[in-house]
C-alpha cells in the first residue's frame, strides 16, 4: 500500500508492506530508511525486495522517501539541515506505529539512511534495534567520495562543463544541495557505540574500528565480501543488487525479532527501562 | 500542486503518482501527460527527471501520471498468459482508462525516455486516445550522415581521444561488475525492435491522426549525432508545429546534470503549453 502522510503542505511518500506468515500482526515493525541522492535510485529495487521478504516473515514494513527525494514533496536543494530528514524518520516511526499497532520499531538504514537512522535511534525508546547497511560513518569522507566521482564525470564529459558550486549550493552527481546542508553533513560522524539498541551492521569488505561497540553482545557485524561500488562512476546508474547479503539480512532481522520478543523488548515500557539503565 | 497515489489495473496491481495543478492555474480540458519508466528506473525517473517534468507541467496547469509498468518500481507483475502482448501497451491502456473514469479526461500525451520512448511509440500507434507524444532518446537508425558526423567528426576532436584514453586506462575493469551485466539488458527493454520502414509508416500514421510530437535527443545517446539525423532517418521535415525535434549537444542520455534536466523540462513544458493551450490541440 502506497500513501502520502505527514503535513499536508509537505507530504511524505511511503510504501507499506503488510505482514504475512506466522508472526503477522504481533508487533514486529521495520522502518526502512533509504540512501539519498543517486544512491536512493540505485537501491530502490533492492530495498523493495528486502521489504517484501521481511514482510513475508511476519513484520510490518514501511519504506520512506525523505523530503525532496523520490516521490515526496519538495526539492532537495531546499533542504537546509539533516534535521529535516531526521524529523521525516521520526514522523514515519509514528506513522508506522499507528498503522501497525506496534509499540516499537526496528530501523533499517542504508548508506546515509543508516547515518540518519543511527542518530534518530539514540534518543528513541520506541526504537527496539537498528540495522545499518554499509552506513556512512564519516560525512566528510562520504562527500569527498561523491565529489571525486562528480569531478571525474565532468572531466569525461563530451565538452568542458562546470556545475553550480558556490556559497549557496553545490551540485553533486545530479543533485543540487544547499551549502548549509553540506556543511552539516561534512561534520557528521556516526559512532555506533553511542547507539544503545541492539544493532546489526553490514559492512563491505572491512572491519572498521569505528564499528566497535562498548557492549559487544549488542552488536553483530556481517561482512559483505563483494567489493564496494559506491565510488565507481561506471556504476552510477546501475541498479545496486546484493541478493546474497540481502537474504542474510532478512534472516538476521527475523532472528533479532525472535530475540527481542524473548526479552520482551518489543514493548515500550520494558524498552524505556532498558535504555534508561544503559545511559 | 497536489500529488496523489493511484492504484489501478487488475486488482490494483499498477501504481502511478498523479500530479495535479492548483485550481487557479488549471488549463481546462487539457490532456493528461503519462510518463513511462525509463529502463528499470522506478517512476521518479533517472535523476528524478520524471518528477521535475510533472511539477513543471503542474505549474503551467497540466496534470501528469508517472506510472510504474507492471513488474517495475512498486507495481506488481501482470499475471496470465500474455506473451504476445506488449506489457507497456496494456499497462498504459489501463492507466488511461483509469484516468478517464476518475477525471473525465479522455485525451493523453505519452512521454518516455529511452525504452520508455520505445514503449511510448507503441502505445501512441495503438491507442487513439493518445493525441501527443514526447519521445526522449527514442527509436533511431544510423545513417550515412551519422557515420560522417560521429565517427569521422570525433577523430578531429582532441577531447574524444583524451576521454577514451582516460576511460581505458584510469580504472581497470572489475570482474562481475553490474556495469558489465547491464550490457545484456538492452534487449530486455526494447521488444523485438522495429524496422525503419515500420517506424516511418507509424509516424506517418500518427501525423495523419493529428498527434502532436516532440522528439528530444541527446549527445549522450550513442546512435544519433545531430538534429539533422531525424530527417535522414525518416524523411520527415521537423517544424515548429506538429513535428518538433530538439537536440541537446551537451547532455548525457539520462540528463544527469541539473542544467540539462532544467533545459529538457522547459522544452517539454513550453511544447506542451504551445500545443495544448486551448481546449483542442492546435492545428499544425
Amino acid at each position: 500500500m502506497q500513501q502520502y502522510f505527514g503535513h499536508p503542505e509537505s507530504p511524505l511518500f511511503s510504501v507499506y508492506h503488510a505482514p504475512r506468515g506466522k508472526h503477522g500482526g504481533d508487533g514486529r515493525a521495520v522502518l526502512i530508511c533509504p540512501p539519498i541522492g543517486q544512491e536512493y535510485i540505485r537501491t530502490h529495487w533492492c530495498l523493495r525486495l528486502v521489504a517484501n521478504q521481511i514482510a513475508r516473515g511476519g513484520a510490518h514494513v514501511l519504506r520512506l522517501d525523505y523530503h525532496g527525494i523520490g516521490d515526496s514533496s519538495g526539492r532537495v536543494e531546499h533542504v537546509d539541515s539533516v534535521r529535516v530528514w531526521q524529523n521525516n524518520i521520526r514522523e514515519a516511526i509514528e506513522h508506522l506505529k499507528k498503522i501497525s499497532g506496534a509499540e516499537t520499531v526496528m530501523l533499517l538504514g542504508q548508506r546515509f539512511g543508516g547515518t540518519l537512522a543511527g542518530e534518530v535511534a539514540q534518543k528513541r525508546p520506541d526504537v527496539n534495534s537498528v540495522v545499518l547497511w554499509e552506513p556512512v560513518l564519516d560525512g566528510l569522507s562520504y562527500l569527498k567520495q561523491l565529489r571525486a566521482m562528480h569531478a571525474e564525470m565532468l572531466d569525461l564529459w563530451v565538452c568542458k562543463m562546470t556545475t553550480q558550486n558556490d556559497d549557496v549550493s553545490e551540485e553533486i552527481l545530479g543533485s543540487l544541495y544547499s551549502r548549509v546542508l553540506l556543511n552539516e553533513v561534512e561534520g557528521l560522524q556516526l559512532n555506533v557505540g553511542d547507539i544503545p539498541q541492539p544493532q546489526l551492521i553490514v559492512s563491505c569488505g572491512c572491519t572498521d574500528s569505528a564499528l566497535s561497540h562498548p557492549e559487544p553482545s549488542l552488536q553483530k557485524v556481517v561482512l559483505d565480501d563483494r567489493e564496494s561500488s559506491w565510488d565507481d562512476l561506471r556504476e552510477l546508474e546501475s541498479a545496486w543488487l546484493r541478493p546474497q547479503v540481502s537474504r542474510k539480512i532478512v534472516k538476521l532481522v527475523r532472528e533479532m525479532f525472535d530475540r527481542l520478543e524473548r526479552f520482551d523488548a518489543l514493548k515500550t515500557e520494558s524498552r524505556s527501562a532498558k535504555v534508561g539503565a544503559g545511559q | 500542486m497536489k500529488q496523489q497515489v493511484c492504484n489501478f489495473g487488475n486488482e490494483g496491481h499498477l501504481l502511478g503518482i498523479l500530479t495535479t495543478p492548483d485550481d487557479d492555474v488549471r488549463v481546462p480540458d487539457a490532456p493528461i501527460a503519462l510518463i513511462l519508466n525509463a529502463g528499470i528506473v522506478h517512476r521518479v525517473g533517472p535523476f528524478r527527471l520524471n518528477v521535475d517534468i510533472a511539477r513543471h507541467l503542474a505549474e503551467l496547469g497540466y496534470s501528469t501520471l508517472r506510472l510504474d509498468l507492471s513488474g517495475l518500481g512498486d507495481s506488481g507483475p501482470r499475471t496470465g498468459k500474455l506473451e504476445l502482448e506488449n506489457r507497456a501497451e496494456l499497462d498504459a491502456a489501463d492507466a488511461m482508462t483509469f484516468l478517464q473514469q476518475e477525471t473525465g479526461v479522455g485525451r493523453f500525451v505519452i512521454v518516455g525516455l529511452c525504452s520508455g520512448a520505445y514503449n511510448a511509440h507503441c502505445v501512441a500507434v495503438k491507442d487513439q486516445r493518445v493525441i501527443g507524444a514526447v519521445f526522449m532518446d527514442g527509436i533511431v537508425f544510423r545513417t550515412v550522415g551519422y557515420f560522417l558526423r560521429h565517427h569521422v567528426g570525433r577523430v578531429f576532436r582532441p577531447r574524444f581521444w583524451r576521454n577514451a584514453f582516460k576511460r581505458r586506462f584510469n580504472r581497470p575493469a572489475r570482474a562481475g561488475s553490474e556495469a558489465g551485466g547491464n550490457a545484456l539488458a538492452e534487449s530486455e527493454f526494447f521488444g523485438d525492435g522495429l524496422s525503419k520502414d515500420q517506424v516511418i509508416n507509424d509516424l506517418t500514421g500518427l501525423m495523419d491522426r493529428g498527434v502532436q510530437m516532440l522528439f528530444l535527443y541527446t549527445d549522450g545517446y550513442d546512435d544519433i549525432c545531430g538534429r539533422s539525423q531525424f530527417r535522414e532517418m525518416y524523411g520527415l521535415r521537423p517544424d515548429n508545429g506538429q513535428l518538433q525535434v530538439e537536440y541537446f549537444p551537451k547532455s548525457e542520455h539520462t540528463f544527469r546534470l541539473t542544467e540539462n534536466r532544467r533545459a529538457a523540462c522547459e522544452r517539454v513544458s513550453s511544447w506542451f503549453q504551445s500545443r495544448f493551450e486551448a481546449t483542442e490541440p492546435v492545428a499544425s
